[in-house]
Order: C-alpha cells, then sequence, then structure tokens
C-alpha cells in the first residue's frame, strides 16, 4: 500500500531533489575552515542569506538571522524583549514556541500576558489588539496563519497596530514561509519575523530564521563565531549578533536550495496548490454526515490545513486507523498549540489536522476522502 | 502463542492519556484478538485494508490492533494498573485452544 504524507504542516515531505542534492554536496567537499563553513566556495550561508532576503522582501540580508529552528528564533526575541514590568500581547492561536517561552517569563519574572482571542472566522481583530496593548506593553507576538486552523491573519493591519504604539511585534511565520506572500519591507513599525526551514521552505530539519529590523535586540546566545577571537566580546553586528557557535552548515545549504525551489516555483503559484488542494478535500468531507469541519477553518486555504472531526471517534484513534490501516499519516491532538480550539462548541480534545503541500498529489486527497467515507456509521 | 517481548510508552499530546505499546513477537492473530476481547468490548473492522479492532475493557484498559502487525497499543485505567498490565500479559501469553472459532464479526460487534 502506498504511503501518503498529509501531515505537511508539521515538515515538508518529500524534499525537492535538489535539496538533497545540496546537502549531500556539501558533505562531498572538504570544509577548509571547520567552524564557519571556509572559503566560501563551500560556504552556503551568505548566499542562503541572500535568497531568503529576496523572498521577504528584506532590502539587507544581514537582517536574516540563521538559527537552529523557529522555537530558538522565537525564544530570542521573547527573552531579549519581556522583562521584569513588562506587559506581552498574544493570542490563544499561538503554537508552545510562543505560549511557553511568554509562559515562562509570566512564572520566573511575574510580566502580565495578555491573550487576544480569533473572531468566528478564525482571524484576530485588530481592534481586539488595540485594545489589549497597555504604556508597559513590550511585544506583540503573533502568528501569520495558525497551525491548527491554518486562518491568516490581518499582519498588515495588526502591524499597524503595534506601529502606532511604538510596540515592537514578533510575526510567527512557520506556517506561511513558501505559501503566503510576506514581504517585510512593507509591514510598518518593528518587526520581526521568525520561522521554520523545514516546512513551506522544503529545507531539511534543523535551520530556523529571524528577520531582525535593526542591531537593538539584546544578545542572549554568545559565544565562537570565527571571527574577531581576540574581541572578549562576541561580534554586536548582524547577523553575527546573535549568531554563535557552529551553524548547521549541511541544513543551511539544503535550505538555500529550498528557497531557490520556492522562488522558481514562486509563493503565489504554491499558495494557490494548496488551496485547491484544501477546497477538494473540503467539498469531499462537506458531503459527508460523519464529518465535522471545524467552524474556525479559514476559507482561504492557503495555508494547506484542514481541521476536523469523525463523529463517534477520538480524534487520537482517527490518526491510529489512518496510518495503521489506511497507510495515511495525518496529526491528531492539540498540534503544540494546546488553546487554540478553545470556545469552540463542545470543546473538543484536539482535532484531526490533514495538511497538504507542494508534495501533495490530487489523488492522495481521493485516498483520504475513501478512508473517511468507510469510517461512517462505525 | 504469542509472547510479549517489550513494552514502551508512547509520546502522547494529551497529557491525561497514558499510551503504552506492547511488542509480540508475532503478528496478531483474530484468535489473539477474541481471547482479548473475552474481558471487553469488542469493536471491530475487518473492511478497512488492515483490519483494525479495538476492546473497550469496562474499569481497567483499552486495546486497540491491527491484525498481522505485532504489536498492541493499549491505555490503562484506574489505580490498579500493574495488575491490569499483568492480566493483559496472561491473556497474550495463554495457549490457544485448537478448537477455538475465529470467527470474524462486523464492526460494533
Ligand atoms: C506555527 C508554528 N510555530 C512554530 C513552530 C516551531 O517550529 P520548529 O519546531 O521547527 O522550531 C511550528 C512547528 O510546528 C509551528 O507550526
Amino acid at each position: 500500500m502506498r504511503s501518503v504524507h498529509l501531515n505537511q504542516a508539521a515538515t515538508s515531505f518529500p524534499k525537492p531533489r535538489e535539496v538533497v542534492e545540496a546537502v549531500h554536496a556539501w558533505f562531498d567537499r572538504p570544509p577548509v575552515d571547520a567552524a564557519r563553513g571556509g572559503d566560501g566556495a563551500n560556504d552556503p550561508v551568505a548566499p542562503c542569506r541572500k535568497e531568503l532576503a529576496g523572498l521577504l522582501g528584506v532590502n539587507d540580508a544581514a537582517g536574516i538571522v540563521l538559527l537552529p529552528s523557529a522555537t530558538h528564533a522565537l525564544n530570542l526575541v521573547i527573552g531579549a524583549l519581556v522583562e521584569p514590568g513588562c506587559h506581552v500581547v498574544t493570542s490563544t492561536l499561538e503554537h508552545n514556541s510562543v505560549l511557553r517561552p511568554i509562559a515562562h517569563r509570566e512564572r520566573d519574572i511575574g510580566v502580565a500576558v495578555t491573550m487576544i482571542e480569533p473572531g468566528a472566522d478564525g482571524t484576530l481583530e485588530p481592534a481586539s489588539l488595540q485594545a489589549a496593548l497597555r504604556p508597559s506593553t513590550s511585544l506583540v507576538a503573533l502568528t501569520h496563519a495558525s497551525n491548527v486552523t491554518g486562518s491568516i491573519q490581518p499582519v498588515e493591519e495588526l502591524a499597524e497596530v503595534a506601529a502606532a504604539a511604538s510596540v515592537p511585534l514578533l510575526l510567527d511565520a512557520s506556517q506561511t514561509a513558501g505559501a503566503v506572500s510576506l514581504t517585510h519591507g512593507r509591514l510598518p513599525g518593528r518587526v520581526f519575523v521568525a520561522f521554520a526551514g523545514h516546512k513551506g521552505l522544503m529545507g531539511p530539519p534543523g535551520v530556523g530564521c529571524l528577520v531582525v529590523p535593526d542591531s537593538m535586540l539584546p544578545q542572549t546566545i554568545v559565544g565562537g563565531t570565527g571571527m574577531r577571537s581576540e574581541d572578549r566580546f562576541h561580534p554586536p553586528d548582524l547577523p553575527l549578533r546573535h549568531e554563535a557557535g557552529t551553524p548547521n552548515l549541511p541544513g543551511i545549504a539544503g535550505l538555500r536550495a529550498g528557497v531557490r525551489f520556492v522562488h522558481r516555483i514562486g509563493v503565489e503559484a504554491l499558495g494557490a496548490h494548496r488551496a485547491w488542494l484544501v477546497e477538494r478535500l473540503r467539498e469531499g468531507m462537506r458531503v459527508m454526515g460523519h464529518i465535522r469541519l471545524f467552524p474556525l477553518a479559514h476559507e482561504d486555504g492557503r495555508v494547506g490545513i484542514v481541521p476536523f472531526c469523525v463523529a463517534g471517534w477520538d480524534p487520537d484513534e482517527v490518526g491510529l486507523v489512518l496510518r495503521e490501516s489506511f497507510s495515511i499519516e495525518v496529526r491528531t491532538g492539540l498540534h503544540c498549540a494546546p488553546l487554540a480550539l478553545r470556545g469552540l462548541p463542545g470543546e473538543p480534545r484536539g482535532s484531526v489536522r490533514v495538511s497538504v503541500g507542494l508534495g501533495t498529489a490530487e489523488d492522495d486527497v481521493d485516498l483520504l476522502l475513501a478512508a473517511l467515507a468507510s469510517l461512517e456509521g462505525c | 502463542m504469542p509472547r510479549f517481548v517489550d513494552l514502551r510508552e508512547l509520546e502522547s499530546c494529551l497529557s491525561h492519556s497514558e499510551a503504552k505499546e506492547i511488542a509480540l513477537d508475532e503478528p496478531v492473530s483474530v484468535e489473539l484478538m477474541h481471547r482479548l476481547a473475552s474481558e471487553g468490548r469488542l469493536q471491530y473492522f475487518p473492511h478497512f485494508p488492515r483490519p483494525y479492532f479495538r476492546i473497550d475493557h469496562p474499569t481497567a484498559w483499552l486495546i486497540q490492533g491491527i491484525i498481522g502487525t505485532p504489536r498492541l497499543r493499549i491505555q490503562l485505567f484506574g489505580d490498579r494498573r500493574a495488575a491490569a498490565l499483568e492480566r493483559l500479559r496472561e491473556l497474550i501469553e495463554t495457549p490457544a485452544p485448537s478448537d477455538e472459532t475465529t470467527k470474524e464479526s462486523p464492526c460494533h460487534t
């Protein structure tokens, strides 16, 4: 039986051949300077930054910081900007990589936190953000799109509200990078954008990225950079300001190839492919009486996520049956975003999440629909 | 007769569901499924490409498995979990009576 990967929101699969080849090629050449990638010929770091800057409309590639994961990028900003006596605004749609660093700051240094909730269409209202701001607000941390519902947030409007109050905005673009266009230079105010390289950007796991608007963010992780070793202190300039230690060079080589690939096909086309598959899924599910699509699921399917429940089945059991009986991989449970389903009728104990991507074909969707049809009445 | 060769905790997204996986030295048969169902309510889905079953014990456990794979997923409930696990081991490792029926039944038996 063919295996079907419908958990693209966790990590994309399969990776484009050129990504696999780029990782492989990195291992085929001896590193001239093992600490930082060496002589330029086999150094993927600067070219990867350039590719990412081009994709995100960042004028100066020095503002692209390469880190081990989106989680590291989010922690870096939250750790640096949320200090004792501060207030943070975030939302119930966030992933634990935002919620937990904030919860730890709340527990450990007593910061105040306000959670804003989405409306019935799954999006956050700029007015809710406006109402949540206080004079002591030092950070607004919001997702560009929920990894549970796929709802895309009105980031331009949200950024305007934060900018008008002179509060930095941290945007988690892990689910949108490579699927929904985002031009950093067009967002007003002081905006940080964090995202993973291994999802829509098609790179290998182990590289995350942070777009920083300036070199004012305090340094939290410092150490070796392979440069200016005689200095007592870590270099203050971007991007090394926030990059310490040996980077994941093969991973960055793979991400560079992934971003080039995304550029070549085009973010709009990639988003449209997902939206088309999502529509096919929704159409198929709507006629099945035993499937309940979550109301917060966004009409705009570019993120490629469809959350639902199956009458009479626990979400985890649906995941188990799809994997073990039908060789279809989906994700079930709370998806590391435990508050995202709060307030829905019946307070569901999680959802089944199907997520599609570049590697998903029409017949993958049809196999899933056939499998779901056979759960009816059982 | 299958043997219980390993027991491992399964990672679960929901902390209130404590799931484990039992590895067996042979694939789960229809006969083993019925034996386990002697202490619980069986729901069997023979029409799935790889037949799936679940057995709900009234108080002590939930067993989920696929016919033909050497694994069972279990969740234990209540305060006597160690005793429940021992009872499951006994049920699994009981030699199959030669004349036992291996009738298949549709879902929701
Ligand atoms: C919305 C969102 N934010 C952050 C992350 C964290 O990404 P990583 O685990 O690669 O650090 C994820 C990953 O699932 C995500 O979906």
